[in-house]
């Protein structure tokens, strides 16, 4: 497994459909507010 | 997650799970923030939070500052709290 993006790194810049109907793109939220992202595993999973 | 509001953080969740199924899981869980689909996966790879297999996903957090840069990045779930301390 790789490390995880380094502290002060560029973060990977996406655009994805969400939970809520929208499509968030990285770049437009950071434009207001820093972002929190939690990757996890399969939505039954406890892993 | 109010947390993370109040320290000016928006939370998203990531998954590689279709929007519907992502939306019943919101609603089971009451999680009031946005579960951001990654059916390719290319999101968990860019952020480093795939496993060997290239499948499975390692549970990650990141927080993102406004200027583009990670401002805090931790293997597993850490607490809000803590996230929150050190992207301030």
């Amino acid at each position: 497994m790789s490390d995880l993006l380094a502290v002060g790194s560029k973060a990977p810049l996406f655009t994805a459909a969400a939970s809520d109907g929208k499509t968030y793109s990285l770049a437009d939220v950071l434009k207001a507010k820093r972002v929190a992202l939690v990757f996890y595993p399969g939505n039954d999973t406890p892993g | 997650m109010a947390k993370f509001q109040r320290a000016g953080i928006q939370p998203f969740g990531v998954n590689p799970a279709g929007v519907k199924s992502h939306a019943s899981y919101v609603q089971k869980l009451h999680f009031n923030f946005p579960l951001l689909s990654d059916p390719d996966r290319a999101i968990a790879r860019g952020y480093h939070a795939l496993k060997d297999d290239g499948k499975g996903i390692q549970r990650s957090v990141y927080v993102v500052q406004r200027d583009g840069t990670v401002a805090f990045a931790q293997r597993g779930a850490p607490p809000v709290e803590e996230i929150v301390a050190h992207a301030s």
